[in-house]
């Protein structure tokens, strides 16, 4: 589908900034394979967000050492900052004004290229059954927004008291995902899901790619499926009952032969918020980590040496809490590993002072 | 020593015998969302229920607080997509956001009770 992206950048966006404006810049960024915010979830092609956190950022400077002799040299500057500044935001422009070809549901799931074998090509979505697997999440999220901006809104203005959104049952999925156990398993395990709203018939997407139409009910009424024989990679697991689209859960369809994830620790013990959080352990793959903490999501987080994960977590809801911090506050935390190898073995703490 | 007696009399039951007598009551609810209290020093958090069970079977949406765990998230606690099952105390207003002196209460249902189990 042919479209035009009819938004431009008119104001300066920098780490911490939200709005339609983050919306405009992540989707101009995301038009580019090089420049593109993440391969999956939020962020990705299709889900951007209105949040200008670490991975905007990263993506700012992709693509200002992309086009370096246009943003930076101007400027005189070698290397990008993550600043979307005047000459940022002039190329930004320029290229956002050309049509583009983009697609119309969420990318594939998969952290890696799915490559159909014959035995998967039967668990393939067929064109009658594709759904978008993030629609549950985006109900989630749209209901997490209105809660971080009430809270936001009120902080900014000194009020004595926030006021909430009011949220009605239907603005979220009335089907949901709770629990797969086991969360990683190679090909023929068998998969419990624990959930809410869920009933027979139901079938299991395996991200936007592959799909499992029999779900089996036990006596207990208890929902099971088999993992297909498919690709191995993390998948965003979705349960669709009826018309409705749960949420996502993780799993990783497992190959024997990768590493396991060892959470080793996370340095320093304490940050400040959108401080660097440095994560030390093994089996993390050299792209599309995610880095699961109490309050945020990071996903495609790269290793280069397969040893250290880097992260600088800004959870939105204490972003204007941070702006008038006086250092004195401490937000205990804690985060988990998941990758194309696996979930990590444990969770460590870290805290964050505002 | 009999001051001392009745001051630590006086002291329970001011400060001790309201917390036993507050009244207790069953909830439930699948946690979507969840944000630290941030003028209490991360000591209690704000969840937000949809949908929420409070003694009857007509479900709502709304927010509780509860102390914060020595873990978050992962291990059988209360976090986003976990469904929780438990005791609160109705009308504790606990969760101040904010940098102090500059704190504003988010509104909550009250305070959700040890007794309260999650799914994983």
């Amino acid at each position: 589908m042919r479209t035009l992206l009819s938004s431009f950048i008119v104001a300066n966006l920098f780490i911490g900034s939200s709005g339609a404006q983050v919306v405009a810049l992540q989707q101009i960024l995301n038009r580019d394979p090089d420049t593109r915010i993440a391969q999956t979830g939020l962020g990705s092609p299709g889900n951007e967000t209105s949040y200008f956190g670490s991975l905007t950022k990263a993506a700012v400077v992709r693509f200002q050492e992309k086009y370096v002799s246009d943003v930076l040299a101007p400027a005189g500057l070698t290397k990008g900052n993550g600043f979307v500044g005047s000459y940022t935001r002039a190329k930004l422009n320029a290229l956002s004004s050309t049509p583009v070809t983009t697609a119309t549901t969420a990318p594939p799931a998969t952290t890696s290229t799915p490559v159909a074998t014959n035995s998967s090509a039967e668990y393939l979505v067929k064109e009658s059954e594709k759904i978008d697997v993030y629609a549950g999440d985006k109900m989630i999220v749209a209901v997490q927004d209105k809660i971080y901006a009430a809270i936001n809104s009120a902080i900014a203005s000194h009020a004595t008291e926030i006021i909430p959104p009011t949220i009605k049952v239907e603005d979220v999925p009335s089907v949901a995902i709770t629990e797969l156990s086991p969360r990683s398993g190679a090909h023929g395990t068998r998969v419990s899901i624990t959930g809410t709203g869920i009933a027979s018939p139901s079938v299991v997407y395996l991200g936007n790619t592959y799909i499992v139409r029999t779900i089996t009910r036990d006596m207990f009424g208890n929902f099971s499926f088999t993992v297909p024989p498919i690709p191995p990679a993390r998948y965003d697991i979705a349960i669709k009952t009826g018309d409705v689209i749960s949420n996502t859960a993780i799993f990783v369809v497992r190959d024997t032969k990768n590493p396991f994830v060892h959470l080793q620790n996370v340095s320093p013990a304490n940050i400040a918020y959108g401080g660097t959080l440095t994560i030390a352990g093994s089996g993390f793959a050299s792209e599309n980590n995610t880095v699961v903490t109490t309050y945020q999501t990071f996903s495609n987080i790269p290793s280069t040496d397969g040893k250290t994960l880097v992260i600088r977590p800004a959870p939105e809801s204490m972003r204007e809490s941070a702006k008038a911090g006086s250092g004195t506050q401490s937000t205990p935390m804690s985060l988990y590993i998941v990758n194309d190898y696996g979930f990590s073995d444990s969770e460590k703490t870290f805290t964050m002072t505002i | 020593m009999k001051k001392n007696t009745l001051i630590s009399f006086v002291f329970f039951c001011v400060l001790v015998i309201p917390s036993f007598s507050r009244a207790q009551a069953p909830f439930g609810g699948l946690e979507i969302a969840m944000a630290p209290c941030t003028c209490t020093g991360g000591s209690i958090i704000l969840h937000l229920f949809a949908p929420l069970y409070l003694g009857t079977s007509v479900p709502i949406t709304g927010a509780m607080t509860a102390a914060a765990g020595p873990t978050l998230y992962m291990f059988n606690l209360l976090r986003p997509g976990a469904w929780a099952l438990g005791d609160y105390t109705p009308g504790i207003q606990a969760c101040w956001m904010g940098v102090p002196p500059f704190c504003g209460l988010y509104p909550t249902f009250g305070f959700i009770l040890q007794t309260t189990g999650t799914s994983l």
